[in-house]
């Protein structure tokens, strides 16, 4: 294959977004199509470096033929839009039932969130997996809130006048810290590489209920009791239209709609939940939750202008 | 593609290409677009990189079948074959489009008395 092709043909690959296998497909089928071309050309006196420049640029600009082809792709069945949704409806129960002080009950459903995730882990990787994967993140976010005191406590004596004793307590968070770290990041960059997009989708429902959470601790913890009960009701609420946003993810072709969706629905999800939480948050708190939850679209779109999408198709000879 | 076959040619190339692999059995990508360009005696000469979203979207809407073709020389080349759904709406699509010209002539006919 000649330079120029490949570096068209790579350019193409970058932009398409696409499972790894059907990029495969189409950039074979492209490049089979330029080098008939320039079979074509060099067959009629063209000199193989004009035929190959004709070549390509009769093909069009390659930002606009990965559009095209994404587009053309893209679109899910109902059947994927259902799996999709399915995990954020799963999770709206789950709040709209609101068994958090009963570890039997939700234990389960985490059970069947990991064991869904793992078989589209092991089965070629499907993209809804990334919105089940989403949730199985949760119980880490949750473990790194419940452990805010012991942080709270250090810093407190750190700053100001208390002491501070619990120095293998502090370590064991410092390293659970860590750890959901580094599972929180390369899971994220793995769906990054797939599609950031994707990857925005998957983080959507952890600032919602990031927020939740923080306001659970401050209510004095995870497991007390029915008091803070109705302030379930708002995420869930959130999560249902998450679901609908994820189904109207998979039927929409055009990536820009897709971006447009997401940030919309989470933004106006987030100022919704943070009013319900808190009360009246006014402009500044609706504005510092609204960019808080940019941070899931920002973040993966960001990275992925760093590290680009996939793994390079054609390597250099 | 002459300046404004491009606006006549939008909404149509569809039925162009499955007329087209009707017609030759089956067929890949560029060879429908040489096809294209010498039946219409280069009056329509598509952008090279849209025939394939074109034949994507209308394999994955289950109007055409893609096939991989080994070669002699060269990559794998995938050819399209249509199917019964493809078929039926080839012949759906050519009666609209004959509607439409038929009304197309009868304006302008009235206009010219």
């Amino acid at each position: 294959m000649q330079p120029e092709v490949r570096t068209y043909l790579e350019k193409v690959r970058s932009h398409l977004y696409l499972r790894a296998d059907v990029e495969k497909q189409l950039i074979t089928e492209l490049n089979s199509h330029l080098q008939q071309k320039i079979d074509d050309l060099t067959s009629q006196d063209c000199p193989q470096e004009e035929a190959v420049r004709q070549a390509i640029f009769s093909f069009g600009e390659a930002e606009s033929v990965a559009r095209l082809l994404y587009e053309a792709c893209c679109k899910g069945s109902w059947a994927d839009a259902l799996k999709f949704s399915l995990p954020h409806l799963l999770a709206a129960v789950i709040f709209a039932s609101a068994p958090f002080h009963k570890v039997p009950v939700l234990l389960p459903v985490f059970v069947l969130f990991i064991l869904v995730s793992l078989a589209g882990w092991l089965h070629g990787k499907p993209d809804w997996l990334y919105c089940w994967v989403g949730y199985t993140l949760l119980p880490l976010l949750a473990g790194c809130f419940l452990l805010l005191p012991v942080t709270g406590r250090f810093i407190n004596a750190l700053f100001g006048s208390g002491s501070f004793s619990s120095w293998g307590a502090l370590i064991a968070t410092i390293g659970y810290y860590i750890l959901s770290a580094c599972v929180l990041l390369n899971v994220s960059l793995h769906a990054i590489k797939r599609d950031w997009l994707l990857a925005s989708l998957m983080l959507a429902p952890l600032p919602i209920i990031s927020c939740w959470l923080y306001h659970m601790q401050q209510a004095g913890g995870f497991f007390t009791g029915a008091d803070i009960e109705e302030l379930n009701q708002p995420v869930a609420q959130a999560l249902i239209v998450l679901a609908f946003t994820a189904a109207v993810f998979v039927r929409l072709r055009q990536r820009v709609l897709k971006a447009g969706v997401i940030v919309t629905v989470l933004m106006i999800s987030m100022m919704v939940v943070g009013q319900s939480l808190w009360g009246n948050i006014g402009f500044f708190g609706a504005l510092g939750l609204s960019l808080f939850s940019l941070l899931v679209f920002i973040i993966p779109a960001v990275t992925n202008a760093a590290i680009g999408h996939g793994e390079p198709l054609l390597k250099t000879p | 593609m002459r300046s404004n076959s491009s606006s006549l040619l939008h909404g149509n190339t569809d039925m162009l290409i499955l007329g087209m692999i009707e017609e030759l059995g089956s067929a890949h990508g560029y060879q429908l677009m040489k096809e294209m360009e010498t039946r219409s005696k280069g009056f329509f000469r598509l952008k090279e990189g849209t025939m394939y979203p074109l034949l994507r979207k209308m394999e994955n809407e289950g109007l055409l079948e893609g096939k991989w073709e080994a070669t002699s020389l060269g990559p794998e080349r995938r050819c399209y074959l249509i199917t019964a759904k493809g078929k039926e709406f080839l012949n759906f699509r050519k009666a609209s489009w004959r509607d439409f010209t038929n009304a197309i002539d009868l304006v302008c006919k009235a206009n010219t008395i």
